[in-house]
């Protein structure tokens, strides 16, 4: 798997320091796209409250990233500079969530798209096919 | 009480212990070596780990009273004559860690698996075998990259 990002951080001072703050974006976004999910029960009671029962993504779930920018000076600040913190969390689960509507063909995909998610996304595309038909 | 005696970072502690104190409370509130995290409690994020008798084990799911005779190497016992470890300083040419919170546990896994898998690793398995390793700052690329050159270096 391949995965590209590029955004535009205005002048950039530290770029290992930005590019870290982009993959570790990536991977929240990753995160909350495909495992994390926030459950509570119905009297309020979070049951996700440690990491037995809220899936945090690990190593093997990720690809190296590939990151890049563009540079437009930011005209609100001397330093010309943008904010870069997690910023790859925000583009990370659109692109991941686009992906998967795109292969099941329909848009009623929740987050986090767990296997389990995706397994009756599939079904009801296949609902859809056969109602089509 | 129960009495521990082992080995940590090449120095012979004894220690008077609940016999339900965690190996990671020992190194921690009886020893003050803080540098062992604890992230979860349970087995999950891997900041706890630190080598017994050579082998990484996470330390907040081993009984103090377990590691007895036992030899402990921690984050602090890496570094020697006032120089980092290979694997510490790949870490920090790296950019390998962002708050740092998961980076001792992170270095001392490394270092395992470097002693059981040997100098040249490809990324697909230092991934696999970071499974029982959480970071949420990373996205663990810098991680991955990191321990691929502190192995090149620890020849
Ligand atoms: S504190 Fe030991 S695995 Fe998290
Ligand atoms: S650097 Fe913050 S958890 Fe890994």
């Amino acid at each position: 798997m391949k995965w590209t990002a590029i955004d535009d951080f205005g002048i950039v001072i530290n770029p290992m320091i930005v590019e870290g703050q982009v993959h570790g974006g990536i991977a929240q976004g990753v995160g909350q796209a495909l495992l994390e999910g926030a459950v509570y029960d119905k009297h309020g009671q979070l049951v996700t409250g440690s990491y037995m029962d809220y899936c945090m993504p690990r190593a093997d779930n990720l690809p190296s990233f590939n990151v890049d920018y563009v540079v437009t000076k930011c005209p609100s600040n001397p330093l010309g500079i943008k904010g870069c913190g997690e910023a790859g969390a925000i583009a990370a689960p659109v692109a991941v969530v686009n992906a998967i509507t795109n292969a099941v063909g329909h848009e009623d995909v929740p987050m986090p798209a767990t296997p389990q998610a995706v397994w009756a996304a599939v079904q009801k595309s296949a609902k859809l096919r056969k109602a089509a038909e | 009480m129960a009495s521990v005696t082992l080995t940590v970072n090449g120095r012979t502690v004894s220690a008077d212990v609940d016999p339900r104190t965690l190996l990671v409370q020992l190194l921690r509130e009886h020893l003050h070596l803080t540098g062992t995290h604890v992230g979860c409690d349970t087995s999950q994020c891997g900041a706890c780990v630190v080598h017994v008798n050579g082998r990484a084990v996470k330390s907040c799911t081993l009984l103090a009273v377990q590691a007895d005779g036992a030899k402990v190497v921690t984050i602090e016992g890496l570094a020697a004559n006032g120089k980092l470890h290979p694997m510490q300083e790949a870490f920090r040419e790296n950019h390998g860690l962002q708050c740092g919170f998961c980076t001792p546990g992170m270095i001392m896994t490394a270092v395992e698996l470097v002693n059981r898998k040997g100098n040249n690793l490809d990324e697909h398995t230092i991934r696999e075998e970071l499974e029982g390793n959480l970071c949420r700052c990373t996205g663990y690329h810098n991680i991955v990259k990191a321990i691929a050159a502190g192995a090149k270096a620890m020849r």
